[in-house]
Order: C-alpha cells, then sequence, then structure tokens
C-alpha cells in the first residue's frame, strides 16, 4: 500500500514537473508572465508531491532516504526543483526554469529505471557524518545546477542582444559561491568518513579524484571572476564545463572507471 | 646578484600568471591521473611537487596581497579572501606534515591472543569477535561476500606490562581511540585462525597453527601440503592441497568430526578462532586540519557576507 503511494507520488511529481517545463517554454516564447506563473505553481505543486514521496520514504525505510541509488538521485532532483522554487520568487528570475527544471525531470527520469526496492542501512553507513557528506555534496551539485543554468541563461539573453543578462551572470556567481562552500564541506566531511571507516582520509578513487577535478573547476571559475575578471560569456562557459565535470563524477566515473565509492551506481 | 634572482623568482611564482596556469595544469593532470587504474601517480615526486607548487604560488600571492589589502576600502571582504587561502594552506601544510610523522601499523588479531605492537605503550589482547551477517534476503541484488557485516565488534582489553589496563570496542566506523592512537578494525580483512593436530604414524602428535595470511607448509610422509582457509557452515571444513612441482592440486578436506588420513598421517582440526585485521595508527596532523577547514569554511562565509554587503551599499554588482 505505502510502496504503491510512494510510485504514485513519484509519477505524479515527474509528471507535474514535465508540465511546468512545457509551460515555462511556453512562457518563455511567448513571453507572457501570467503563464511563466502558472508554470511555477504547477512546479510546486509537485514539488510538494516529490516531497512527500521523499518524506514516505523516509519512513519506510527507517533511514535517511539518500543511501540507496534512487533515494539519492530523486533527493537530488529535489533539492534541485527547491532550489530553482527559491530563486523563482522573484518574477525576473523564472527564465532560469527553462533550462534548471528539465535537469531535475532528466534525475526523476534516471531515478524511475534505478531499482526502488528498500534495503537495509548497511552498519557503516549509519551516523550523522556520512548523511552530512552526502547533504552537502548534493547541496553543491544542486546549487551548481543553478549556475549552470543561468550561464545558459546569459548566454542566449547576450545571443538575443537582450538589455539585461547581467541578471543572470550576477546569479550564476552567487550560486558559484555556494556550490564551492557546500562542495568543499562535502569533500571534507567524505574525508573523515573514509577514515572513520576505512581508516585512510583519501583514497584517489576515481570519484574521489573527479571530485576534486569539479572542485578545482570550481575554484577556477571563482578565480576567473575575482582576479581575472572573466565575467559573462567566459565565466559562463567555464561554468558549463563545470557542470559538465559535476555531470562526469556523478554519472560518467560510475559507467567509465572502476571505483569503490558508493554501494551502487549514481551515488 | 642572489636577492635579485629570488626577489625575480619571488614575483614570478606570485603573479597570477603562474597561479591560473598552474591550476589548470594541477586539473590536466588529476583529469589524465583518473584515468589509470593505479593511483599510484598520485604519489609520485612530480605530482607531490606540482601539488606543492600550486600552494607556494597560494601562499606567496597571499603574501603579496595583504599590505594592498588591508590599505583598501571594502576590505572586510578582503579579509575573508585571506582567511580561505590561509585555510588552504594550512590544510596544505597538515597534509604535508602528516605525510611525516604518526606511524600506521596493519596487524591481525586472533580471539584469545595477545598482540604486542612496536611503539604502543600498550599490548592490546582480542577476548571477543562478534560478527553478525547479512541476510540474502536483506540485499537480494547484492553479493554479500563485497559487503561489510552487520554486526562487527572487536571487544579488546588494553595491557601495561602484562596487567589490564583498560577495555574497549572498536568497529569499523566507530574506532576505539585510546589516548590519540586510533584501534580501527578492517572491513574485510577478518576470517578464521585454525589449528591442526597431526599425528603420524609412530603417535607422535604436533600441533600446527595456520593463520590463513601465512599459511604454513606442512610436510606428511613426503608430501608437502597446504591449506589456506576454513570454510564455516554446519561443519567447519579445510581443504589440503599438494604443492609439488608447483601446482596446487586438491587432496582431500578435513572435517572437524571426520580427521584426513594422508600417507599414514592422521590430521584432526584443532582449536578455531576468528582473527580480524586492524589498523593502529595515530593522526598528529588532525588538529592541524580541523583548524585549516575552519579558518578556509569560516573565511568563505565572512567573504560573502561582507562581500555582498558592501556592494550592496555601494550599489555595484558583485564580482
Amino acid at each position: 500500500m505505502l510502496e504503491n503511494t510512494e510510485l504514485a507520488l513519484f509519477v505524479a511529481a515527474s509528471g507535474l514537473y514535465l508540465v511546468a517545463w512545457v509551460w515555462h517554454l511556453r512562457g518563455w516564447q511567448q513571453g507572457s508572465a501570467a503563464v511563466t506563473g502558472a508554470a511555477v505553481r504547477v512546479l510546486w505543486a509537485g514539488w510538494v508531491l516529490h516531497v512527500g514521496m521523499v518524506g514516505l520514504r523516509w519512513y519506510r525505510a527507517e533511514h535517511v532516504p539518500m543511501l540507496s541509488a534512487f533515494e539519492f538521485v530523486t533527493f537530488f532532483a529535489m533539492l534541485v526543483i527547491g532550489c530553482f522554487l527559491l530563486f523563482a520568487v522573484k518574477e525576473r528570475n523564472r527564465m532560469l526554469g527553462v533550462f534548471l527544471v528539465p535537469v531535475g525531470l532528466l534525475l526523476m527520469l534516471y531515478a524511475a529505471f534505478m531499482s526502488k526496492d528498500i534495503e537495509p542501512e548497511l552498519s557503516i553507513f549509519k551516523g550523522m557524518l556520512l548523511q552530512f557528506h552526502i547533504l552537502t555534496t548534493l547541496l553543491g551539485y544542486a546549487a551548481w545546477a543553478v549556475t549552470f543554468a543561468a550561464s545558459i541563461c546569459y548566454l542566449y539573453l547576450e545571443k538575443k542582444e537582450d538589455k539585461n543578462p547581467g541578471l543572470f551572470d550576477q546569479m550564476a556567481y552567487r550560486a558559484a559561491f555556494f556550490a564551492f562552500a557546500f562542495l568543499t564541506l562535502g569533500i571534507i566531511t567524505g574525508a573523515l568518513w573514509g577514515d572513520r571507516v576505512f581508516g585512510q582520509l583519501w583514497f584517489w578513487d576515481p570519484k574521489e579524484t573527479w571530485s576534486f577535478i569539479t572542485w578545482l573547476i570550481f575554484m577556477a571559475y571563482l578565480h576567473a571572476r575575482y582576479t581575472l575578471e572573466w565575467r559573462g560569456r567566459r565565466a559562463a562557459i567555464l561554468a558549463i564545463v563545470g557542470f559538465a565535470a559535476l555531470v562526469f563524477t556523478y554519472v560518467g566515473v560510475d559507467f567509465l572507471l572502476p571505483q569503490i565509492h558508493g554501494a551502487q551506481p549514481g551515488m | 646578484m642572489v636577492i635579485s634572482g629570488l626577489k625575480k623568482s619571488f614575483r614570478l611564482l606570485a603573479s597570477l600568471k603562474i597561479a591560473i596556469p598552474l591550476l589548470v595544469l594541477l586539473t590536466a593532470v588529476t583529469v589524465i591521473g583518473s584515468l589509470f587504474p593505479d593511483p599510484a601517480l598520485f604519489s609520485s615526486w612530480w605530482y607531490l611537487s606540482l601539488l606543492g607548487m600550486q600552494g607556494l604560488s597560494l601562499l606567496l600571492v597571499t603574501i603579496q596581497h595583504i599590505p594592498a589589502i588591508l590599505k583598501k576600502k571594502g576590505r572586510n571582504a578582503l579579509i575573508g579572501v585571506i582567511t580561505t587561502h590561509l585555510g588552504i594552506l594550512v590544510l596544505i601544510a597538515g597534509i604535508i606534515y602528516g605525510g611525516y610523522s604518526g606511524f600506521r601499523h596493519e596487524i591481525k588479531l586472533i580471539e584469545g591472543e595477545i598482540t604486542i605492537v612496536p611503539g604502543l605503550p600498550f599490548a592490546i589482547r582480542l577476548d571477543e569477535l562478534l560478527v553478525e551477517e547479512y541476510l540474502k534476503e536483506d540485499y537480494p541484488r547484492m553479493n554479500l561476500d563485497n559487503l561489510p557485516k552487520k554486526k562487527q565488534e572487536s571487544h579488546l582489553t588494553l595491557l601495561v606490562k602484562g596487567k589490564p589496563w583498560m577495555s574497549t570496542i572498536a568497529a569499523p566506523g566507530k574506532p576505539a581511540v585510546v589516548n590519540g592512537i586510533i584501534l580501527l578494525p578492517s572491513i574485510n580483512r577478518l576470517g578464521w585462525y585454525f589449528e591442526l593436530i597431526v599425528i603420524d604414524g609412530v603417535g607422535r602428535e604436533t600441533t600446527i597453527p595456520v593463520r590463513p595470511w601465512a599459511p604454513p607448509l606442512i610436510k606428511v610422509g613426503g608430501k608437502r601440503l597446504m591449506t589456506h582457509s576454513l570454510v564455516t557452515g554446519e561443519t567447519p571444513e579445510a581443504e589440503f592441497f599438494t604443492v609439488d612441482d608447483g601446482v596446487m592440486s586438491s587432496v582431500g578436506v578435513l572435517r572437524k568430526d571426520q580427521p584426513l588420513e594422508i600417507e599414514g598421517s592422521r590430521i584432526f582440526l584443532g582449536r578455531i578462532n576468528r582473527y580480524t585485521g586492524m589498523q593502529v595508527y595515530n593522526r598528529p596532523q588532525e588538529p592541524i586540519l580541523v583548524w585549516g577547514c575552519i579558518l578556509m569554511f569560516a573565511g568563505l562565509v565572512w567573504h560573502f557576507y561582507f562581500r555582498h554587503r558592501d556592494r550592496k551599499r555601494e550599489g555595484k554588482r558583485d564580482a
């Protein structure tokens, strides 16, 4: 019964995200604030169902729902959409949804193909440190997804010779700052957890190495803006490179490089 | 001449023209390194040198900019930048210090036996090793051999001058920490230690301990035998192999209730106990790493807050 409810919530949330994205596209094409506003409301509805699904999963699994690949991906999608809704409070930011909502939608699609079985929490996964590691890393990833979407918005508006693409350039920078801070915390707490379980802070496992590479790119982005005064186009391209590195760290490494990190692909 | 050369080197290393390409080079090398399955590349001298150069460049850039920053308007935000960079430097220093200090031993503990670790102020006795496995229905899609145990508790007594000093429990994820010394059981190095009792044709009895991580060669009659692991089920059993001509071939299975007869000698299974691998180490660099992290994160938060506030006051945009 609860399992079916969870699945229904998952499907309903994904469906509403899809509808919201289509409306975002329409609102964007027509330049209609009313349609975009409706899209945001639909997205809110989807997100509430999504949060309900995650909560139900938590109740059923009796552990924080971030440990299996399915839980991890759906939690990440929830944070991405949540980040957008935070920005969408201001009407002028809502174009971001055109590029950010599909990130959440793709994550839900990815999760749809994963096993939804609940497995007991491994004894070594118990404790706050690992949960803090996963949460901060996911917050860092979600914040960089905002940087990515804002950079695409910037590039598009710049091409259209829009008056104010700088708004998205600013948004990209601010989100990048949070992404860097959270990813830093995520890497440090992950290393500390590894030390408590395996007796070693760092293994140079491909997942760790690529997290480090992604962190270096985030750092390069902030330095390029700060010291080399990169703005607009160049910064946006670097942000997209950072997002590509993030996607590779998150998905590519699982399928292309042998590793010990995470119990299943997608973690 | 020498001073002028040093000044030039300082200026070069303290310049962003060097720091940024170094960062790009470090990223590129790390990407290439990740494609190789062996992470030995990351401990090679040239990779560590590259990391060291990056750290040095960071240090010099920071030093060079401190006086100018302190004079600048809106320095609050820049103090955050300096603090973050100092944090990274402290972290690098901690990592380097950790590489040259402290100790690490990988030992095996057998239930009921005392192990002496060189340099440690106490000996370690493993009183009991409690192990509970996951069931197949818990993880139907996983190979249970690859999973950590559901419960893996090493009950330890530490002895000083042969007398019990304190008792503690260590488990993966929950190491025992005694006066800064960490005792961490290994997740995958655990199994069974056992003894063989060999009675030869004239009734002489010999007890042979079998440590699976260093299995002994046993001479029985004219044969050289080896057994390396004990399979525990309802009846514990150990398979024996000959190792003549460099080829291992099975000669039989010894069971708890069924001795093995080879060339007139009978082999019985004696004492059986669990063993676990354990890492015994310390981390003198830990406080340095913790302070590095605190400085780095505090600097980031500080910078973001003041930068945002100052720019808002000035009516300007962020970087």
